[in-house]
């Protein structure tokens, strides 16, 4: 049985429907990217899953259970690391565990035991005295994951962990999704960055507008673009007759100019290459730098909407 | 259960952890109640104020009368009044008018006269621009006519004059007042300034207690922290409950400190009947946290929170007479419809000692007006902790 | 140039949506016209006072009699002196006085007469009736010690009518002229000051706060020079005050008809320098301090005590002469004796002594807050 399953689930804010008849489900040990551009619906289907938001139509359910009808249930299964770093200036490390473990119902011995693995997963475990004031951004953001995973949930969201941080501490976090995830937790993770969710996904989900408008494995979604590649030239003394005639080629479905930047989407780059180079010579165009781009998710979104994922 | 109680303790470590808590809470109210016991206290004792004397314009226009105007010169009046002679009125108030002088005196033509042959004798008062000299000045000059008048009158009476002002320079002077003060609860015990400003300031800081509450709500809200406690399975009246309590205990704390405090070391006596205290105490804390939940249930912004909190505290502390006991018939009425009027008046009655049907009498409406504050407050609550 | 829209940008963020202009400008407005203006359209002057004669003698009558023609005094009888007690407590009188039994008998026989006065608090009422009662015991310990000097047969018949002649007052005075009474100036004028200093601290904590979430940090990366906003911020915060302070005014004069007997251009010149100086006070406080929660609760902690002592809610005359001393460190102190010397009829020139500390505080204050109106290095 999936462990989450959503039934078209609708949120309006005012008229704006923010998540549009969403249906979805997840399977158990899975790391589940939910990719799409800001404002997509991203977070307001976060909060949904864990019970911080009402759902104005639709079924919710983690593992087994409706959100709405056993919210506390759900939730002591569930741990979530929002986006915002959520901290107390005055508590140090290991009393942000303890207050949260505690509000997750472990007490004692287990407790203790608890706090010191978060700790350690996150290596935070010679801080454990400091308090955030103290931290760097990047250590900042690893207790803002312990404190979602001291009560050892089946289920660990994190939206958008990885905003506004170093390459360094960016690496250790997805690090730590894959460790975690080896651990037994299924993980749903959010971004806008395609290249972690391709990273580390076994499935992914794009949304836009509140719809799912793709979901399968990075291998699935890739395969509805792998004919399509990108040839991205620098040119100099471009022509509109030659923008033109390339775009009359068989092979070429859409081309992109942007000043002497020629972006060429077509089909088997590899075998047309030399006929754009050919048109290019005719008339006389000068390249300064060639690329050939293999499809990824970025190529998808564009291909399914129109528009850039980070637009 | 144990949720609130993680809650609680949550609450109870961060007023602790935060150093200002110690300052603006139970500081600064032992600080005030020392200004104020102090600084308000000598005021209407004219014995005990110090003031430079005022400067009086003189102008004399019946010779007769020269002696007795001297009587404003003598060292005794020496030190409310400084005189300065004026040939005549004009030039009297025109000194008034320009500022030379801050009250002007005239002993009319005929005054001697008239006052031997028992005819009105009025000597004429022109007052300046300070009200608060003024009195003075009135008050001085009065006293000093009435003796006259008295001299004059047993004089006329007795038919004696001379017997008339021996009796009234020696017999009352040596006495010492002649007026027993005493408080409501006729122990013959005054009541001191002190104690008056024990009990308001003790309101006073009872309500920005209520505050920190408001702000601690305010404050997760803003942090984002508020969200991280919901999606740990808790619920919002969980965390309301959690934060109510939490500030109550903290403010009751307060009042126990500043009632011992102020006990032992400035001597204020609140009385031994310890049950009533103890409910003032409670329904003044209830009647604040209320307060504060439902500010907080119209506003998202700590410093919000702080302005309308700062500017009610202080308008219903000035209202009760927290600043100053004589604020004018119609403000004081006013205050009577603020929670803070009866939270004071319970605390200065027990201080008093008065009867028990006058204390209970407060503390009922203190009552109902916490419980009104806490069923806004409850139907407010869930608005003043939700998390979008 | 960049500073408008700096101070656009803050005064917008203030007072610009509803919220902020009901609780910044127009609840202080209307509590401070409300307070000043029915506070002096109020009362003839006398003071409600209980009291229970015990002895119900001639004597007794005389003293009530005199108490009546101070003109101070409306009389309100209690049949007991518990009655006259808690008459006092439920503050229906401002005080009240026994005459107890064998007032007068004990007159006769020479001992010291003594009253009674029962009173909840010090305040000017009791004070004055305490005086008072002092003064007519006095008058009859007098009249007896005359009658006997006099050689009288019938020393009660002869002191009664020494009292009875004296209370014909034919000796007396007469006010030429009645007063402006400023004597509730200050109360209008502190809570003012009371309210400015909220609203320049909510100001200055909206500044502090985006030194910190370095959203400052983004307008000075932008083509701005650094004096540029902190220029923008300091007329931004002196725009809400003094649109505070028009407001207050403005609903004082118009709608209670009371005013603090000052041309209205000078009261507001008074309150811009001190609208500079409690700026000083707010900013260099906020230089030294790290959250924007501590920076509110200090400038608070600040506030309170300093507007006690500058004499906001009470006369300073009221208070001793070390505390009157230390007003002088107070800008509110300053800003209210430049209203009430205006308010005396001082020509202009007088005022500069207030105005020029009140800058004074201003220039120095700001010198190191200065630190704080700019993007931290």
């Amino acid at each position: 049985m999936s462990l989450v399953r959503l039934r078209q689930v609708v949120k309006r804010y005012g008229t704006k429907l923010s998540v549009d008849h969403l249906s979805l489900t997840i399977e158990r040990g899975e790391i589940f990217g939910l990719l799409g551009p800001n404002g997509a619906g991203k977070s307001t289907t976060i909060k949904m899953i864990c019970g911080l938001l009402r759902s104005d139509q639709g079924e919710i359910e983690v593992d087994g259970e409706s959100v709405r009808r056993h919210p506390l249930s759900v939730k002591s299964k569930i741990g979530i690391v929002p986006q915002e770093i959520a901290l107390y200036e005055h508590l140090t490390a290991v009393e942000h565990l303890r207050f949260f473990g505690r509000l997750y119902g472990l007490r004692g011995r287990q407790l203790q035991e608890r706090i010191d693995e978060a700790l350690a997963f996150v290596g935070l475990t010679g801080h454990r005295n400091d308090r955030p004031g103290s931290f760097s951004g990047g250590m900042k953001r690893r207790l803002n994951i312990a404190c979602a995973i001291v009560h050892q949930p089946k289920l660990i969201i994190m939206d958008e962990p990885t905003v506004g941080i170093d390459p360094q501490s960016r690496n250790h976090i997805l690090e730590s999704v894959r460790e975690l995830n080896r651990r037994g937790a299924t993980i749903i993770y959010t971004s806008h960055y395609m290249e972690e969710v391709e990273a580390i996904s076994t499935r992914v989900g794009i949304i836009d507008h509140g719809r799912l408008i793709a979901l399968g494995t990075i291998r699935e979604l890739l395969m509805q673009v792998e004919e399509q590649e990108k040839l991205v030239i620098e040119t100099e003394g471009l022509t509109d007759l030659a923008v033109e005639e390339i775009k009359r080629h068989a092979s070429v479905q859409r081309v992109e100019r942007r000043d002497g930047v020629l972006e060429v989407y077509l089909r088997h780059a590899q075998s047309y290459l030399q006929d754009m180079l050919y048109i290019l010579a005719k008339h006389e165009v000068r390249i300064a730098s060639l690329r050939n781009e293999t499809p990824n998710l970025e190529t998808l979104f564009l291909t399914l909407t129109g528009r850039n994922l980070r637009d | 259960m144990r949720t609130i109680g993680t809650l609680i303790h949550h609450e109870l470590r961060r007023m602790i952890r935060a150093k200002e808590t110690f300052w603006l809470l139970i500081f600064m109210p032992l600080l005030l109640i020392f200004i104020l016991g102090n600084a308000l206290s000598g005021f209407f004792d004219l014995e005990d104020r110090e003031v430079d004397p005022i400067e009086v314009g003189l102008v004399v226009l019946d010779e007769a009368s020269d002696d007795m105007a001297g009587l404003l010169r003598t060292e005794e009046m020496a030190k409310w009044l400084s005189v300065r002679g004026f040939p005549d009125r004009q030039q009297l108030l025109d000194a008034l008018e320009d500022g030379e002088i801050e009250y002007g005196v005239a002993v009319p033509e005929h005054f001697t006269e008239n006052a031997a042959s028992g005819s009105a004798a009025v000597w004429e008062l022109y007052p300046g621009k300070n009200g608060d000299h003024n009195l003075v000045a009135e008050s001085v000059i009065g006293g000093l006519l009435d003796r006259i008048n008295f001299v004059q009158s047993a004089a006329a009476a007795l038919g004696n004059p001379q017997a008339a002002e021996a009796a009234a320079r020696g017999a009352s002077g040596a006495e010492g007042s002649y007026v027993n003060v005493t408080a409501p609860d006729m122990s013959g015990r005054d009541y001191s300034a002190l104690e008056y400003y024990a009990a308001q300031m003790l309101v006073m800081f009872l309500l920005y207690s209520g505050m920190a509450a408001g702000l601690s709500i305010v404050d997760e809200k803003e942090s984002r922290t508020l969200n991280r406690i919901y999606a740990a399975a808790v619920k919002p009246i969980q965390v309301l409950v959690g934060k109510i309590a939490g500030n109550g205990l903290a403010a009751f704390g307060q009042a126990l400190v500043i009632i011992l405090f102020t006990s032992t070391v400035y001597g204020v006596d609140w009385g031994d009947r310890y049950a009533h205290l103890l409910a003032a105490c409670l329904l003044t804390v209830i009647g604040s946290v209320s307060l504060a939940v439902i500010v907080a249930a119209f506003t998202n912004r700590a410093r919000t929170v702080q302005a309308i909190f700062i500017a009610l505290t202080m308008v219903m502390t000035f209202l009760s007479g927290g600043f100053s006991s004589e604020i004018g018939g119609f403000l004081e009425r006013l205050g009577t419809f603020t929670f803070s009027y009866w939270a004071s008046q319970s605390f200065i009655h027990l201080i008093l000692n008065s009867a028990d049907s006058i204390v209970q009498e407060r503390l009922t409406v203190l009552g109902l007006i916490a419980a009104g504050l806490f069923l806004i407050s409850a139907l407010l609550g869930r608005k003043a902790v939700s998390h979008e | 140039m960049n500073s408008w829209f700096i101070a656009a940008n803050l005064i917008r963020r203030t007072i610009g949506n509803v919220k902020g202009f009901l609780l910044f400008i127009l609840m202080p407005a209307v509590i401070v016209s409300t307070m000043t203006g029915l506070v002096s359209s109020s009362g003839d002057g006398k003071s409600a006072v209980g009291y229970a004669d015990l002895d119900g003698s001639e004597l007794s009558r005389y003293v009530l009699r005199a108490l009546e023609q101070t003109g101070r005094y409306e009389l309100v009888q209690a049949e007991t002196d518990r009655e006259a007690a808690d008459m006092a407590a439920d503050r229906d009188v401002s005080a009240s006085f026994v005459i107890p039994a064998g007032f007068e008998a004990g007159w006769l026989a020479g001992q010291k007469p003594e009253l009674v006065l029962i009173r909840l608090a010090v305040d000017e009422a009791s004070v004055m009736l305490e005086l008072d009662l002092d003064g007519i015991a006095r008058n009859v310990v007098d009249a007896a010690a005359a009658a006997e000097q006099a050689g009288s047969g019938d020393v009660r018949r002869d002191a009664l009518a020494v009292l009875d002649r004296h209370l014909q007052g034919l000796v007396g005075s007469v006010k030429m002229s009645e007063t402006r009474d400023n004597s509730w100036n200050y109360l209008g004028i502190g809570f003012t000051l009371m309210f400015l200093m909220i609203l320049i601290n909510q100001s200055v904590s909206v500044i502090a706060e985006d030194r910190r979430n370095q959203t400052m940090a983004r307008v000075y990366a932008a083509p701005v020079q650094s004096w540029h906003i902190a220029v923008g911020n300091f007329f931004g915060s002196v725009f809400i005050g003094t649109l505070q302070v028009l407001g207050i005014s403005a609903l004082s004069h118009l709608v209670f008809g009371y005013d603090y007997g000052v041309p209205v251009w000078m009261e507001l010149v008074v309150m811009e320098c001190f609208i500079l100086a409690s700026l000083g006070i707010a900013s260099a406080v906020a230089g030294f301090i790290r959250t924007t929660n501590q920076l509110n609760i200090i400038n608070n902690l600040i506030m309170t005590p300093t507007c006690m002592l500058g004499g906001c809610f009470w006369p300073i005359e009221f208070m001793p002469s070390f505390m009157q001393k230390l007003a002088n460190f107070v800008p509110q102190k300053w800003a209210i004796e430049a209203i009430n010397l205006g308010a005396d009829g001082a020509a202009p020139a007088e005022l500069a002594l207030p105005l020029g500390i009140l800058l004074l505080f201003a220039a120095v204050l700001l010198g190191f807050g200065t630190a704080v109106l700019r993007p931290a290095k």
